[in-house]
């Protein structure tokens, strides 16, 4: 990531999120390599479910202007929703830099309840949704705009004898 | 809310519409031509508004096929799901010019296909932006203001959604890029439109094989971002339905319902209880925005119908029979085609 | 075949774009130098609706020109276009000395090359001089719509065509107007501007050569993505002559010496082979063609970076071959 950080942001937004050691460590140095070449903004969050951290982060995205790169670090889940919460207030691709430092949790979006949970699953696996309860297969088919991986009912089709 | 309507009598037109008999074979746009002997996938559009023979009938001469007297039984079904679901319906922020154009054309267009069933008033009140749409198969009578979200009960695009058959998907170019950033679709083919919206061409079509290796994604986006603005282009694709009845809504959301259709059938050999599902998609670059239609109008036919014309039931035998095992599991029969031909050759 | 393409055409008469001849409703005088006209359907009865920033080609004597529509495009029932005299005895003098009300005049389109990205969430929109035609189509449609909007106008005192249209438009809230009459205030005015568009605007431009470089080159400068800076440009830098290349006709098999300083488009219609033209610059896209093989150097400005690496399309009035390679042309 320091190699890739771009060059010609005229300031950065560093977006830490959870308690892992790596993420405090990456976000550290992004910021310190960041604040030699522009305006650094810090921003500490525990998680992407907590609306008072979404809200946090709903702000510092509503007072930034264009010219800005997001940076943002943490477990998969929180990276994915992060992601998807930037590019819903108006972030681009290439406005946007990420590093997962753990992959304990995934993002999926049950076709059923159609809620988007923080499982322990691998895409392509399966989960009991917290949502509705069903055995999910998490397909391997992943949505930028929602964050997240879409799983539908694996005993669906099974015929009960 | 809940749409004007006029419980009058039909008219006379109507009525006769309504009256003629369903001959689903007749208007079935099949979708091999007559040569084909193996299926792959790939760019196959043609010019829209074409009449195409068939081995049973006729099918394409309009965009929208209202499906005779089906229509109100059909459209019902739409109603009921679009009133149970509400996230059938889905546009990502930006999209609402796009609904509109989306409207105006296709009430456009059936004014003009359906003479004696639809009108569009223009100009109502010498405003050029105001208009008033008829519908005497359903009854709908209703008055809107073009670009003025609140005029028209459910926004235009839900509403557009009740009047016609076609699941309604619009594409927009962003920096070279084609997004699916609109949708109201109640049938879709196990893919859930919830989930989609929003997604480019290769994140949607990642799930099928080889279809981006092959560059087939590449060619069709292609072919949407310079689709021109005079002319109408439609697809025509297939399957075998994941529901053993005529019943156009296997959407992923409802894979629980219909989950365990197919394998009923094929447990109890009924193989002419299975259908074949046919989308035909119609592409059109809409004017005030440069967004372009990915709509898609679904077709179903038992393969006990389609057994009665033995040139049919020959084609598609020799089809499935050929087509390579990941694109049969992707259309989910490859447990049971070596089944289903020698039944369709029989 | 003939019956076929004529099938899939829409049934609607408002979706017509072919050639045809509209009624001039009215001429308006904006400035000295530049007039306005309106023009609607002869039968009466909705044109053609449009995206912002579309143009429209209109048969000026013997030229064909393009000029940017005025209005919002939504289900329009006259078309806009300003014209600036040039005194170059071109297609722009000819309108100014020809065409009065009542008159009939050929169209096509409109064509959309400048349009916005329906998901923006704020617009910077920058016109320089008569570059304002397209920037004002864009602000009416952002102010019918509810969005918001900055306008920064470029202009010489006494030369601001529809200046009182945008400021019209400002007591919308939301929509902002900045004004500069010399190339140091216009630079210093787009610095600022571009410093604090919220996360989400994309910018657009249209104006003389210079102003657009110095606009591309500010919004790097301020950190701005590509994809977030659009631009139209009325004229295209000089190009140097290119070196001698071949050109093949896939469809007879015809091989087709291209001279330096003559382009592949001239080539091909000597030759016999029509190939549609309109600006021959590289701007409008109207000549582009489909490629079998051969190493393209791309010199338009209308192809992305994407469709030049495909190397299966150019533009041919501006676009070459390396000297001495073969292009193999899709025609």
């Amino acid at each position: 990531m320091t190699a890739g950080l771009d060059l010609t942001a005229a300031s950065y937004l560093v977006i830490a999120i959870g308690t892992d050691p790596v993420t405090a460590s990456v976000t550290q140095a992004w910021t310190a390599e960041a604040e030699g070449v522009a305006p650094t903004t810090l921003v500490v969050l525990d998680s992407m479910d907590s609306q008072a951290d979404r809200d946090v982060l709903a702000t510092v995205l509503g007072q930034t202007c264009v010219g800005v790169r997001c940076l943002i670090a943490g477990g998969r889940y929180d990276v994915m929703q992060a992601l998807a919460f930037a590019r819903e207030r108006g972030a681009l691709p290439p406005e946007l830099a990420s590093r997962v430092t753990h992959e304990r949790d995934l993002p999926v979006y049950c076709a059923h309840c159609r809620g988007t949970h923080r499982v322990a699953a691998v895409p392509g696996g399966e989960v009991a949704c917290p949502g509705c309860h069903r055995r999910l297969e998490v397909h391997e088919h992943h949505s930028a705009v929602l964050g997240s991986y879409l799983a539908s009912d694996a005993q669906a089709r099974e015929l009960v004898p | 809310m809940s749409v004007e309507t006029h419980s009058q009598e039909l008219s006379p037109a109507a009525a006769a519409y309504l009256s003629r008999p369903v001959d689903h074979c007749a208007t079935l746009p099949w979708p091999f031509p007559d040569d084909l002997s193996e299926f792959r996938y790939s760019v196959n559009v043609d010019p829209a508004m074409v009449p195409r023979p068939t081995a049973a009938g006729e099918w394409g001469r309009t965009i929208v096929d209202l499906g005779g007297a089906e229509y109100p039984a059909m459209m019902a079904d739409r109603r009921r799901i679009l009133d149970e679901d509400p996230h059938r319906v889905k546009l990502r922020p930006g999209m609402e010019l796009a609904a509109w154009d989306l409207l105006l054309y296709y009430f456009r267009d059936l004014d003009r296909s359906y003479p004696e069933l639809m009108h569009l008033d223009e100009n109502v009140g010498d405003d050029p932006r105001r208009f008033r749409w008829r519908n005497l198969l359903l009854g709908t009578d209703q008055e809107f203001v073009l670009g003025e979200w609140g005029s028209i009960p459910y926004g235009p695009f839900e509403f557009l959604a009740r009047e016609v058959p076609d699941d309604l998907l619009l594409v927009v170019e962003r920096d070279g890029r084609l997004y699916f950033d609109a949708g109201a679709v109640t049938f879709a083919a196990a893919w859930s439109v919830s989930f989609d919206v929003g997604m480019d061409m290769y994140e949607i079509h990642s799930p099928v094989p080889g279809l981006t290796r092959d560059g087939i994604t590449a060619r069709a986006e292609q072919f949407l971002m310079r689709l021109p603005a005079d002319k109408v282009y439609r697809r025509v694709n297939w399957t075998l339905s994941a529901s053993g009845s005529r019943k156009l809504d296997v959407s992923l959301e409802e894979l629980p319902e219909w989950g365990t259709d197919v394998p009923v059938l094929v447990r109890d050999g009924r193989w002419g209880d299975l259908q074949l599902r046919i989308e035909v998609e119609h592409f059109i670059r809409l004017p005030m925005t440069g967004a372009v239609t990915f709509n898609i109008r679904t077709h179903m036919a038992s393969l006990d119908e389609i057994k009665v014309i033995p040139t049919w039931a020959r084609q598609l035998a020799t089809v499935i029979e050929e087509l390579p095992e990941d694109l049969a599991t992707y259309k989910g029969f490859a447990d049971y085609r070596h089944e289903v031909v020698p039944w369709l050759r029989s | 075949m003939t019956a076929t393409a004529h099938a899939s055409r829409h049934l609607h008469p408002a979706y017509e774009t072919a050639p045809r001849r509209l009624r001039v409703a009215r001429v308006v005088r904006l400035t000295e130098t530049i007039a306005h006209f309106e023009l609607a359907h002869p039968g009466g009865g909705a044109l053609a609706a449009y995206q912002p920033g579309s143009h429209l080609i209109v048969t000026a004597g013997d030229k064909r020109n393009a000029y940017s529509l005025v209005g919002d495009g939504l289900n329009p029932m006259a078309y806009g276009i300003s014209v600036m005299r040039r005194g170059d005895g071109g297609g722009s003098d000819w309108l100014h000395d020809n065409l009065s009300a009542g008159d009939l005049l050929e169209v096509e389109g409109p064509r959309s090359m400048f349009a916005p990205i329906l998901g923006q969430r704020h617009a910077l929109l920058v016109a320089g001089g008569i570059g304002v035609t397209p920037v004002l189509s864009h602000a009416r449609a952002i102010a019918r719509a509810g969005g918001t909007a900055d306008v920064v106008y470029s202009y010489r005192p006494g030369h601001a065509a529809h200046r009182e249209d945008i400021a019209a438009l400002t007591g919308a809230p939301g929509i902002a107007l900045f004004e500069a009459t010399s190339v140091d205030e216009t630079l210093a005015l787009l610095a600022d501007r571009l410093a604090v568009q919220p996360l989400g605007t994309h910018a657009y431009a249209c104006g003389p050569v210079s102003m657009l470089d110095s606009y591309q080159q500010l919004a790097a400068a301020a950190g701005w993505p590509k994809a977030r800076v659009h631009l139209e440009r009325f004229t295209a830098p000089e190009q140097d002559p290119g070196s001698p290349f071949t050109a093949t006709v896939a469809s007879t098999g015809h091989t087709i010496d291209v001279a330096s300083g003559v382009s592949l488009l001239q080539s091909l219609l000597d030759h016999g082979v029509p190939v549609p033209s309109l600006c021959r610059q590289g701007v409008c896209g109207e000549c582009r063609i489909p490629v079998r093989s051969g190493d393209i150097e791309h010199r338009d400005l209308v192809l992305s970076d994407e469709d030049k690496s495909r190397g299966d399309t150019m533009l041919c009035c501006v676009s070459r071959g390396p000297e001495g390679s073969n292009i193999e042309v899709d025609l």
